[in-house]
């Protein structure tokens, strides 16, 4: 008997464990790069990867791509070979090409989840290596979201998506949409919406078909990274202070009030010089001029980002816009009923992350728990004797933990972080030339200027057809029906064209 | 009796994948990453850039199966141990071994594992890592 009991112990702690099992980080690091001729080899690691897909889940991956120095010092993008035979991973990993061959993904190969530690990678590319300065290896995490129809609109937000009796609208194709048959419902007062036109092209993404989109936020340090490849003129572009301010000079805020960060940590390391030396950029939120260190807030959300800027970084990156559809699709997940002013984790309550632990380290979080049925986000909340509180972006993925579940996390149906608060994402609109946007990635090449340059996109300068979606920081919370930035049906900023940078503005990229 | 802990271990694996659409969980970092190879003049001690802590030479290269495969270091502590990982350029391990620090070690290669062609040789000293190309012809 007692033999029994010490087994039952035994099972229901392993089972206890294997259900519970901390989970300790995200950490996406790539290390130990090597080249020979056209193969470039690496091992990666992360945490918390996962793939469900036999059982009507979804997986994450991460996307990789690969750019190189040239002897005169100009980064370009780099092709790897389509044809996923002449790639090489080691267990638990796969890898999935693209028919662009600008870059491609790993994923787990089998079901479950599980840390990634340390697989080795082995990646064809279409040049030889060794002719190159530097190569520089990139990993972003993304998350697929798999074919499937949903619904848009939620029957209640400002200026939201609707069909002629103002209920939510099921897409069940890529066909094209005759919009004189949705209207927009509750619309804005204060300012008027963007009219709709009378016709969505089956070109645009309506998010039926699968798709990939990235986990978190750009990063601070994955646009340092970025404007470290950039020339000076393209550097002048994508950055609000000049490259050749002096070393320090924080980077991306706004020139009239430089000491105004809401947490952005992006200095200029070494001044660049006009026109031909590019400037070094780097984290130095804490100022101490020690760049890089561990509470420079590396992984926070880059706010300050123009349309101009996030879609720079996606054509870079060899990514593209996520369109409105999608964000809902993404948010809601396929055929759920929508819930009334209901947020990215489902329910239309939010708690707020106002108080940071281990602030601008890799293990930044918050102390704030979350009430029941509500999630945990970044967003506003005006206290009469401290002002708003958290004035600024938290690392991306601040909320989950080990043991998180969806509303903890913070998380979309299919688990993708901070879709709300933390910093508004930019998606294209189905209205004001948006609707011509195709699902076009990237070609990993922006112009000299430092623009995008893809056909279809938004016009980086007028940035007409962007709409803000998911609020930010700064987002305070009403009744729903009233101003509720954070729900995920919520159009009330479609009058808006983000082309100027904002202190709560960012976005996130998919392919 | 055992049928039961059976059942319920089964219940507890299957609850977690049955019941997940994603996975909700995360911690520390981030889902960005980015390592340089070659000859970067702008090397952070963040996660974005690999940064080197001691150097290590490895000769001859290329080598043959008569000859003796050594690494020469230097900015070792020598009290600490190195570990010593080869690799072929697909990511399959050959060999993995740890050595006490020295100025200069041998390296005792599976030359029987080995067939003509380019491998990758990592050393691994605390939390510093170097990876060298060799070619072996035998």
């Amino acid at each position: 008997m007692l033999k029994n009991r010490v087994a039952l112990f035994i099972t229901l702690l392993i089972g206890f464990l294997w259900f519970f099992l901390p989970a300790r980080a995200n950490n996406l690091n790539l290390a130990n790069g090597a080249i020979t001729g056209n193969t470039v080899t690496f091992e990666i690691g992360w945490e918390n990867a996962w793939n469900y897909t036999e059982n009507d889940g979804n997986h994450d991956a991460i996307w990789i791509f690969v750019k190189g120095q040239t002897a005169s010092g100009t980064w370009i993008h780099i092709d790897v070979e389509q044809s996923s035979t002449l790639h090489h991973t080691s267990s638990p990993l796969t890898i999935e090409t693209v028919s662009d061959g600008k870059g491609l993904f790993l994923l787990l190969q089998t079901q479950g989840f599980t840390n990634v530690v340390a697989a080795q990678v082995s990646v064809k590319t279409t040049v030889n290596l060794e002719e190159f300065r530097q190569i520089k290896i990139f990993g972003i995490e993304m998350v697929h979201i798999p074919q499937g129809s949903f619904y848009i609109g939620d029957g209640a937000s400002v200026s939201s998506l609707a069909d002629a009796s103002g209920n939510p609208i099921l897409v069940e194709s890529e066909e094209e949409i005759d919009l004189t048959k949705i209207t927009i419902h509750n619309p804005n007062t204060e300012f008027a919406p963007a009219e709709l036109p009378q016709l969505l092209p089956g070109g645009f993404p309506k998010g039926t078909e699968s798709f990939y989109v990235m986990k978190y936020e750009v990063s601070q340090l994955q646009y340092v990274d970025f404007l470290n490849t950039l020339t000076y003129t393209q550097q002048k572009n994508r950055t609000s202070l000049l490259p050749s301010s002096p070393k320090g000079t924080f980077a991306m805020v706004n020139p009239y009030q430089r000491d105004s960060l809401y947490r952005n940590g992006i200095v200029i390391h070494e001044p660049g010089v006009e026109p031909s030396k590019p400037a070094r950029y780097a984290m130095d939120y804490n100022k101490n001029q020690q760049p890089n260190d561990n509470e420079d807030g590396l992984h926070r959300a880059a706010n300050f980002l123009s349309w101009a800027d996030l879609s720079a970084y996606l054509d870079w990156a060899a990514l593209r816009p996520i369109t409105e559809l999608e964000f809902e699709k993404l948010s809601r997940g396929k055929s759920t009923i929508p819930v009334a002013g209901e947020f990215a984790w489902g329910t239309a309550t939010v708690s707020n992350a106002n108080n940071p632990t281990n602030d601008g380290t890799v293990f930044e979080s918050v102390s704030d728990v979350p009430l029941s049925e509500s999630g945990l986000a970044n967003h506003g909340t005006y206290i009469a004797t401290e002002g708003w509180g958290l004035r600024g972006v938290l690392r991306t993925g601040f909320a989950a933990n080990e043991s998180t579940n969806r509303l903890e996390a913070g998380a979309t149906y299919y688990g993708v972080m901070e879709i709300s608060g933390n910093v508004w994402e930019q998606t294209i609109m189905i209205a004001r030339g948006g609707e011509n946007f195709t699902r076009t990635n990237g070609d990993g090449m922006i112009d000299e200027s430092g623009n995008a340059n893809v056909q279809s996109w938004c016009n980086p300068s007028t940035a007409s057809g962007v709409l803000l979606k998911g609020g930010g920081w700064q987002s305070t919370i009403s009744d729903v029906g009233s101003w509720r930035d954070l729900a995920i049906s919520d159009r009330f900023y479609s009058h808006l064209k983000p082309a100027s940078r904002r202190n709560s503005v960012g976005g996130r990229g998919g392919r | 009796m055992r049928k039961i802990y059976l059942i319920a271990l089964i219940t507890f694996q299957f609850t977690a994948v049955v019941n997940a659409q994603a996975h909700y969980s995360g911690g520390a970092g981030g889902g960005y990453a980015s390592t340089a190879i070659g000859n970067s003049t702008f090397a952070f001690q963040g996660d974005s850039i690999t940064t080197k802590a001691f150097d290590v030479t490895v000769f001859p290269n290329p080598l043959t199966s008569n000859d003796v495969f050594k690494a020469k270091f230097t900015g070792l502590k020598h009290t600490e141990k190195i570990s010593i990982v080869v690799s072929d350029m697909i990511g399959s391990r050959l060999m993995v071994e740890q050595v006490d620090a020295s100025d200069e070690i041998t390296i005792n290669l599976p030359i029987d594992r080995l067939s003509k062609g380019i491998y990758l040789i990592t050393f691994q000293h605390n939390n510093h890592k170097i990876t060298r190309r060799f070619n072996y012809s035998n």
